[in-house]
């Protein structure tokens, strides 16, 4: 127990010391919110924007920021360091799982306070099970993806997967793009990818409604079990 | 015994990168494996650490298995990662306090900080730090459990003779208190003054064992030198050894053993070739031409 969380303590304070991952899962949304809610663009609502762009900050901290980190220390035989030392690896993956949840409660908290503030906004009609069973859910699916990523290429190789995603994410993700404002075929695409299955659940769960859950549950089991799998602690 | 390997094989591929080596190493005893780059060291080493699984043979460390009983092995063990190994964007301090939480009776950190000199240091980002400096801290790593083994592999590559000395005065101490030590290293000078006995690895295999002192006086060796050059090869020839021209001009004739009638007729073929004979001392200068010879790096 206390290696968890003296683990989760450093793997915290090592990503608000990266500059480039504060930028990425905390001024990109919010700036993103403040940005599209106050000049109404594209006629994009707060009400639309909130669920988007915290489906945004999962991918920035659950996928972005974890793969990178977890990338870079195998590169830097850091995984192989603590696989020398009494840290069990179940306590390692605990560690860093706790680590991302903390992050997205950061996050959401510094959106829903911006909606507040700068929109008063508030939800319509919150159901609190549906929001939390999406966020794990989501949360699964890219951390999943993340160390897919990071337990397979080489860490510069991961690095830039890991962003190219996010853009393709970010445009293709029903985040603050509606999917609905797609061409159609690409439209069916974003479906398919992780991030629209979870926009749409947590703008569902945002409504009080039941969230669309199939797509997303697949992507929570495979990518997971797929890490899992392949997942090597060196680079060769 | 605190250290056992039982015909232990690692293979890459096609490659075998450790061929049957069996070694033991005994309680507070330091072991030392020497081998030219790519001769299996690390990946001797890291079998031990329970970082690789053998493809055959057997390891026993403190009588456990590495892999298996990984959890109580890497308690009561100390390790030391060739390079690497540190967060880059984390502080010495938060390191130790981490690696301090993993052990129920950690060291403090001051005292291992000021042990390896790192005081200074103690509260700048990792990715500042020298070579050296990442090598001591990953030292003091090493020690937060306590450990009751250490594996140091190649401790003070990269040190400034400096550092080099502190941290073999470190390894002393270490000694004095009964830890139990395996370093890999190609420093013969760090080899001669830290290890109680020395492995010799080439292309994988184990090709000699024994102290310093026993290595450096097989039995058959002889240093000569002379007042003039003379041809190694007929030197050699005339006993039926080797013999190589060393660096610093005596010659080293390695037989298997040598009898009083052979050294005569050394000595008669030295006087014969008109040389005078400065020095014909039994076994080799050091560590370095034993190594050199059995390895046969220094033939080239």
């Amino acid at each position: 127990m206390r290696a968890w969380w003296h683990q989760t303590k450093l793997e915290l304070r090592l990503t608000l010391r990266r500059g480039e991952a504060v930028l990425l899962t905390l001024v990109v949304p919010v700036g993103l919110l403040a940005f599209f809610g106050s000049t109404g663009l594209f006629g994009l609502t707060v009400d639309f924007l909130v669920p988007g762009l915290m489906a945004l900050s999962i991918i920035s901290s659950a996928f972005v920021s974890l793969a990178v980190a977890t990338g870079f220390e195998r590169k830097y035989l850091v995984l192989k360091r603590l696989g020398a030392s009494p840290l069990s690896r179940s306590a390692l993956i605990a560690a860093k799982a706790s680590a991302v949840l903390v992050l997205e409660v950061l996050q959401f908290a510094a959106l829903v306070a911006t909606a507040r503030i700068l929109f008063d906004w508030r939800p319509a009609a919150l159901s609190w099970v549906a929001l939390v069973a999406v966020v794990l859910a989501g949360t699964l699916a890219f951390a999943g993806l993340a160390m897919l990523v990071a337990g397979v290429f080489r860490a510069e190789a991961t690095l830039a997967i890991a962003n190219g995603l996010y853009v393709v994410f970010l445009g293709f993700g029903d985040v603050f793009i509606p999917a609905s404002s797609l061409p159609g075929r690409l439209a069916g695409a974003v479906d398919l990818l992780p991030a629209g299955p979870l926009a749409a659940g947590l703008r569902a769960a945002f409504e009080g409604g039941r969230p669309d859950w199939a797509w997303l549950i697949a992507w929570a089991i495979v990518t997971p079990l797929l890490a899992a799998r392949l997942f090597t602690w060196q680079e060769r | 015994m605190t250290i056992e390997l039982d015909g232990v094989t690692k293979r890459y591929g096609a490659h075998t990168a450790v061929d049957e080596i069996s070694l033991i190493v005994e309680p507070a005893e330091t072991y030392a494996l020497l081998g030219p780059n790519g001769a299996g060291k690390t990946t001797t080493v890291e079998m031990m650490e329970g970082l690789r699984v053998p493809d055959a043979g057997s390891v026993r460390v403190l009588g456990l298995d590495p892999i298996a009983d990984r959890r109580t092995v890497h308690s009561r063990i100390g390790v030391m990662l060739q390079e690497g190994g540190l967060y880059p964007g984390a502080r010495p301090t938060e390191i130790l306090e981490l690696f301090s939480s993993f052990h129920s009776d950690p060291r403090p950190s001051d005292e291992l900080l000021a042990l390896v000199d790192l005081q200074d240091r103690a509260r700048t980002l990792l990715r500042r730090l020298s070579g050296g400096e990442k090598q001591r801290l990953s030292l003091a790593l090493a020690l937060v459990g306590r450990p009751e083994v250490l594996f140091l592999d190649e401790p003070t590559a990269g040190m400034d003779p400096v550092a080099r000395r502190s941290t073999w005065s470190i390894i002393e101490r270490l000694q004095g208190e009964g830890v139990t030590i395996l370093l890999t290293t190609h420093y013969m000078e760090e080899a001669e003054r830290l290890a109680g006995r020395v492995g010799i690895l080439h292309r994988g295999r184990l090709i000699a064992e024994g102290t310093p002192h026993d290595l450096i006086h097989r039995q058959g060796s002889v240093t000569v030198r002379t007042s003039a050059p003379v041809d190694a090869a007929e030197l050699g020839d005339v006993v039926g050894a080797t013999t190589r021209l060393l660096a610093d001009g005596s010659y080293l004739v390695d037989a298997d053993s040598l009898s009083p009638q052979a050294l005569v007729a050394l000595a008669t073929w030295l006087a014969e070739a008109g040389v005078e004979v400065e020095e014909l001392r039994q076994g080799a200068a050091g560590l370095e031409d034993v190594f050199l010879g059995l390895t046969g790096q220094g033939d080239s």
